[in-house]
């Protein structure tokens, strides 16, 4: 109810939707081949229980009840360990398919869930607001001007995906946008009513008839795939999977697990969704190695924010700011898994230690290196720490 | 069409009286007559001059759909030739703080015992969740039935926004059922009143203390999201408070939380609030809730914020400018924020009838579908399909997705949205056989799926009986005239058709009634509507069967077969049994039974394990129903449960703490729900204490469930930050008891009767929690307990107290409110209907717009599907 957005008439779907039929369907691959599937940890994750600096005084001190020790932890670095919850994803991170970015933030951080999600959502932060569009839209839209779908969103909202233009579509599963569809008599012409809203609707309407008609060729024949564990993450990440199999040309997916909101209870509630991760992305690589897409495959985490150093007396951890965020793939081109600087816990501003990476340059290098897109509205956050990665690729 | 509000015990205002049929006879008289009371009614403002002008039918549209949802055509046609002005009083007379239609009966029963989940082996708290789940399918239906026929689509309109606005959920109150239902009682009391005693009851709401964690805020560590989404999403919005004014606020709301074992009452938790001074906003001071309101409230964001909120939800998606925000914010904050004010001056305000506005916003599913149902007088008033429906499209109520609400405007036309949202209007205005409870009953033909497991076959299995089964036969000829009633209440998912299922009863395993075949039509329909969210979201409703008295009287099981699972990619078929309940037909007195599927066993061709009662896969449930309830002989000293809630021991001090509670108690002289206590006491070593080394029992006033004590003697304590809930501590030991003043002198002779009844039984309650959860989780300090036990001379004594699970009153059946009467049978009569009166109803089912409404071609329904696949109908 926060963000609405208005829409500019007329500017909607309509003027870059394919119309003239089936010769716009683009045969070939309309990209490199490669993907980006984000995953939001709603709610805001808490990064100190997920990457965890066990051995740090300061950690133990803050948090008597929440602390982890190294028996509840994966080994990364001697001083460094992951949540045992995320084992799921132990075979990535033998192979290096496992990345973690620490200590990522931004300037003037604000502790709604709501502003600072849609700051990561759009590339925003404290000092410059928010952006009207989300922080891929833009560019894959010029770089993949002939996909299909420029992108699907399997939850209701669109996120990082939120776009005025450009063909983008939500839905819960594959099985709705083939099931379903657009009736004739809504398809009227947008210039047929004087009412800007109409117009915009009616662009709208014309725009996913447009999108779902060259798409179904590809859905009609996706192969089904047995279930994924993981809850509805997985479930997600399972649609995701046949969207692939069907052979959309869609560079970017987005899925959300939501609950991470952990202000009680946090040492029942943090490991069930964590385990849901890790289940979920484990599953989603094997099915996409039998596919032979995983090399083209990048996972990316986000999550508002992190959660406060020291915990509640709820057992549980209130909003904080810097997080560490997740890559897999098969292609990520490092041999380190932990990349970025740990936050200095013991010089906390505001209760909470401070940012060291700004969430932006792994966007950059994300557009850059991984989606091809060098000149990208981050430039100026461009930053040595993460250009290691996809450099091999 | 107006019924008795049972919770206030008042009349509704009747204020649409017309139905379609008077509407046609007499709708000149009827509407001038209208018009007048209107009028009578009183407009409080001035009018301005646009506000005079006579009502054009674009502008009745925009009315009605802004005000309320969609267009009924009485409402649109009682509207005629009315002012603005007018339109707008009668609008705001019609408003009432109670529903027309009572909320459900359970809503109106004590609070559900939350504190005994802990306590309770798994199956026992699925029954528990599972009947939390039905009392909220059981409130969505009804606030549905409010929104389609209640007298006032604009209060439903307001108690929506409230909900949006300042939301909290049932899945995150754990199961709070009755706290949501609470909490819509009081933002429909609210809306016209003062937004600062809105505000004062919300900080003391349990549903919205429990959402935003405020049960956990504690002065030595404060939990800040209530806190922080008060001044960010509820007063003020981001930019108008800095970091330290959240934990200040934090720090105001410490201790400020309700008592589950109190019908949720408010309370302060004096040891957890901290009274030291805080600085909010530049004031500072011991500040605690009100005085919080009180700070935020002087703020001019705080009106520009709420204005900003109605402006969104009643006048346009496109952010208003300055001058526009204070023209609605300012009248507002004059009148000391009352939302009377706010709301007229929205209504009455040149932004709400400009051409701008019109059409500017986006339906949420509610005006898609309940709308839709109300604009057509659609003939099925199907409240649990329309809620399935409108849950499917994005807004189930009572479960927003998070503390900002639901997302609006254009989210709600996402593109996988838009295209069910077509769907769903295409399939409700073609009229399709969706209705659920009604057709359900009927036992349909053999319909039995090629997927289904041969194994299953019922006839097979229960030929031996084949005698029996025509008794139940509600087709046979002579209706049984003094039959009992076999109730199931059951939901379904249908996937590719129906599930049909068949149901038997038992005695020692023997199956000696059985029913035909019977299809569940109005499933929830997994294809169209995808997967669905929630358990209570399903379409519960009553099955119900005639037995004979010999047969109902026989049966000590119940058994319900799903007889043709199907699945596949793009949906499921599933049968979901909650709970069955036989008995005489009044279902009144003795020999009423019901019982849990949750407690049923099991058995099917599902490999995965599954919860009794979720019938996943074909196969069957069968629900042992408990002997008869005999209600007489009880003995008179009795309690339904003795439960440990907590224990702690101090070994600084050597303390004990053990808070314990009774349920459905009955000692001399009184009768409880809830009788909660706790013992406490230490030190062995202490010169002068009893045998029970100075442990006391205390109590007070909101420990007791209705209550125990009318008159609180005097020297009762009186906690400072709660006057009127007054304590007393009795000693355990029979002589300091005596010698106790306050207890042997002061306190009225009945409470002093049942307390020292209560106290010579301590001990031995104390070993009855032996194995209690909380007891073998702290071995150590139940020792510690029970070591103070050892020394009574009571525990000798024999105990008169009789604890019997069986004491517990059978749950009473959660109904399914009965939708309203048709008004109009179908599309066709309602058709003629409007003709007369020369509505067309794709003008009724078009935004409020001056410009001209398409000319749609065809036969009527073909022109009804035009409009509603038009994208204008998309709008508002």
């Amino acid at each position: 109810m926060h963000r609405r957005h208005f829409l500019a008439a007329l500017s909607a779907l309509l003027g870059t939707a394919p119309v003239g039929g089936a010769t716009q369907v683009s045969t070939e691959r309309g990209h490199n081949g490669r993907r980006l599937i984000l995953v939001e940890l709603d709610g805001a994750n808490d990064g100190l229980n997920t990457v965890v600096p066990w051995r740090h005084d300061t950690y133990r001190a803050s948090r008597p009840s929440l602390a982890l020790d190294a028996a509840q932890l994966i080994s990364i670095t001697d001083d460094v360990g992951m949540h045992a919850a995320l084992k799921g994803l132990m075979p990535l991170l033998e192979r290096g398919e496992l990345v973690c970015v620490q200590g990522l933030g931004y300037p003037l951080p604000n502790r709604s869930h709501f502003q600072s999600a849609d700051y990561w959502h759009t590339g925003g932060d404290g000092e410059q607001g928010t952006g009207r569009d989300g922080w891929v839209s833009h560019d894959i839209e010029h770089r993949f001007a002939r996909s299909t779908v420029h992108g699907i969103s399997l939850v209701s909202d669109m996120g990082p995906l939120q776009s005025d233009s450009g063909r983008w579509l939500s839905a819960s599963s594959l099985a709705q946008l083939t099931a379903l569809s657009i009736p004739e008599a809504s398809l009227v012409q947008p210039a047929s009513t004087s009412i800007a809203a109409i117009a915009r609707v009616a662009a709208r309407m014309h725009g996913v008839h447009g999108m779902l008609r060259n798409a179904s060729q590809h859905l009609d024949n996706a192969p089904s795939i047995e279930r994924f564990p993981g809850g509805t993450l997985g479930q997600q990440l399972r649609e995701v999977t046949r969207f692939i199999a069907s052979g959309l040309d869609t560079p970017i997916y987005r899925v959300k697990l939501s609950g991470f909101d952990t202000h009680t209870n946090q040492l029942a509630r943090h490991p069930r969704l964590l385990n849901d991760v890790a289940q979920s992305i484990s599953r989603l690589r094997r099915e996409l190695i039998d596919m032979n897409e995983w090399n083209n495959t990048l996972v990316m985490t986000h999550s508002e924010f992190g959660r406060r150093l020291v915990e509640n007396e709820s057992g549980g951890t209130d909003h904080g700011t810097a997080a560490p965020q997740f890559l897999a793939g098969g292609a990520l081109g490092v041999d380190t898994p932990l990349l970025g600087t740990t936050p200095d816990l013991d010089a906390a501003v505001d209760h909470d230690p401070v940012a060291t990476l700004d969430y932006r340059a792994l966007y950059e290098r994300v557009l850059s290196g991984w989606l091809n897109i060098p000149d990208n509205r981050f430039d100026e956050f461009r930053d040595s720490s993460v250009s290691a990665l996809f450099s091999a690729g | 069409m107006c019924v008795v509000a049972r919770l206030g015990g008042q009349v509704c205002v009747v204020f649409l009286t017309l139905t379609l049929a008077s509407l046609v006879a007499a709708a000149p008289t009827v509407t001038s007559v209208s018009a007048q009371e209107a009028r009578a009614g009183g407009a409080v403002s001035t009018s301005a001059s646009h506000l005079t002008r006579v009502m054009t039918a674009a502008d009745r549209r925009h009315l009605l759909a802004r005000s309320g949802f969609g267009v009924p055509p009485a409402e649109f046609q009682a509207l005629d030739g009315l002012s603005r002005q007018a339109g707008i009083d009668r609008i705001i007379a019609g408003l009432n703080t109670q529903p027309t239609y009572a909320m459900p009966t359970w809503t109106q029963l004590s609070a559900p015992h939350y504190h005994a989940k802990a306590d309770m082996e798994p199956p026992q708290r699925r029954q528990f969740d599972q009947r939390r789940d039905a009392e909220l399918a059981s409130l969505r239906n009804w606030w549905v039935t409010e929104m389609l026929d209640g007298s006032s689509a604009a209060t439903e309109r307001l108690v929506l926004m409230w909900h949006d606005l300042m939301p909290s959920s049932y899945q995150y109150t754990n199961r709070g059922s009755l706290a949501m239902a609470r909490q819509n009682a009081l933002f429909r009391r609210s809306h016209q009143g003062s937004w600062e005693s809105l505000l004062k009851d919300m900080v003391r709401d349990a549903a919205l203390l429990r959402y935003l964690d405020n049960d956990k805020n504690r002065k030595s560590a404060p939990n800040e999201n209530l806190a922080r989404e008060f001044l960010e999403l509820f007063t003020l919005g981001v930019g108008n408070y800095t970091e330290l004014d959240v934990r200040e606020t934090a720090r105001a709301l410490t201790g400020h939380t309700f008592q589950t074992s109190a019908d949720l009452a408010f309370r302060i938790r004096t040891g957890q609030h901290d009274r030291g001074d805080k600085t909010i906003l530049g004031h500072t001071g011991p500040h605690q809730a009100d005085d919080l309101i009180d700070i935020v409230l002087q703020q001019p964001a705080a009106a520009r914020h709420l204005a900003r909120h109605y402006w969104h939800a009643l006048i346009s998606d496109s952010p208003p400018d300055d001058e526009a925000l204070n023209s609605i914010a300012e009248p507002f904050r004059d009148s000391g924020h009352d939302l009377g004010v706010l709301y007229r001056t929205v209504l009455e305000s040149e932004y709400f009838w400009a051409p701008e506005s019109r059409a500017s916003l986006v339906k949420s599913p509610v005006d898609i579908i309940t709308g839709l149902a109300r604009t057509l007088e659609y003939p099925k008033r199907d409240a649990v399909l329309f809620a399935s429906l409108q849950g499917a499209l994005g807004l189930s109520f009572f479960e927003p997705p998070n503390v900002a609400g639901w997302e609006e405007g254009d989210a709600w036309i996402a593109p996988a949205r838009l295209i069910s949202r077509l769907d769903a209007v295409k399939e409700l205005a073609r009229g399709a056989d969706m209705s659920s409870a009604a057709a359900a009953t009927k036992p349909a033909g053999m319909r039995m799926d090629p997927g289904m497991d041969p194994g299953m076959d019922p006839g097979a299995s229960m030929s031996a009986d084949a005698h029996m089964s025509t008794l139940g036969d509600r087709d046979s000829a002579s209706p049984i005239p003094t039959a009992h009633r076999l109730h199931i209440q059951i939901a379904s998912e249908a996937y590719q058709g129906d599930a049909s299922i068949m149901v038997s009863t038992q005695t020692d395993g023997e199956t000696i009634w059985q029913s035909d075949v019977i299809g569940l039509s109005g499933g929830y329909d997994t294809e169209m509507l995808g997967q669905r969210a929630m358990r209570a979201d399903l379409p519960w409703h009553w099955l119900e069967f005639e037995l004979p008295p010999s047969i109902a009287a026989a049966t000590d099981a119940v058994r319900v077969a799903f007889l043709n699972d199907a699945a596949g990619p793009g949906g499921d078929r599933n049968v979901y049994v909650d709970s069955v309940r036989i008995g005489p037909v009044d279902d009144q007195g003795p020999g009423l039974r019901s019982a849990s599927a949750a407690l049923g066993t099991q058995s099917s061709s599902c490999v995965q394990p599954e919860q009794p009662g979720n019938l996943y896969c074909s196969g069957t449930v069968t629900v042992p129903l408990p002997p008869a309830y005999d209600q007489a002989n009880l003995p008179d000293v009795r309690a339904s449960a003795v439960r440990l809630r907590s224990l702690h021991h101090n070994s600084r001090n050597d303390r004990v703490t053990a808070n314990m509670l009774l349920e459905h108690v009955h000692l001399p002289g009184l009768t409880a729900e809830i009788l909660q206590f706790r013992v406490v006491g230490g030190q062995r070593s202490q010169p002068g204490s009893g045998a029970n080394g100075g442990m006391k029992l205390h109590m007070d006033s909101l420990d007791c469930w209705p209550g125990c004590i009318d008159q609180w003697p005097d020297c009762a304590h009186r906690d400072p930050l709660n006057p009127t809930i007054a304590s007393i501590a009795v000693p355990l030991d029979a002589e300091e008891r005596h010698n106790d003043a306050c207890f042997s002198q002061s306190l009225d002779p009945a409470a002093r009767g049942w307390l020292e009844l209560l106290a010579q039984e301590v001990p031995v309650l104390v070993n009855k929690l032996n194995g209690s959860r909380v007891a073998n989780n702290k071995p150590k300090a139940y020792a510690q307990l029970l070591s103070r036990m050892d020394d009574a001379p009571e525990k000798k004594q024999s105990s008169r107290l009789v604890v019997d699970s069986a004491f517990a009153p059978l749950a009473e059946p959660i109904e399914t409110e009965d939708s309203a009467a048709p008004v109009v049978s179908t599309l066709e009569q309602l058709l003629e209907a409007l003709e007369p009166a020369g509505i067309d109803v794709t003008h009724l089912l078009w935004p409020g717009t001056e410009d001209k409404t398409p000319a749609f071609q065809g036969s009527p329904e073909q022109r009804l599907q035009s409009v509603l696949a038009h994208p204008a109908f998309q709008l508002r």
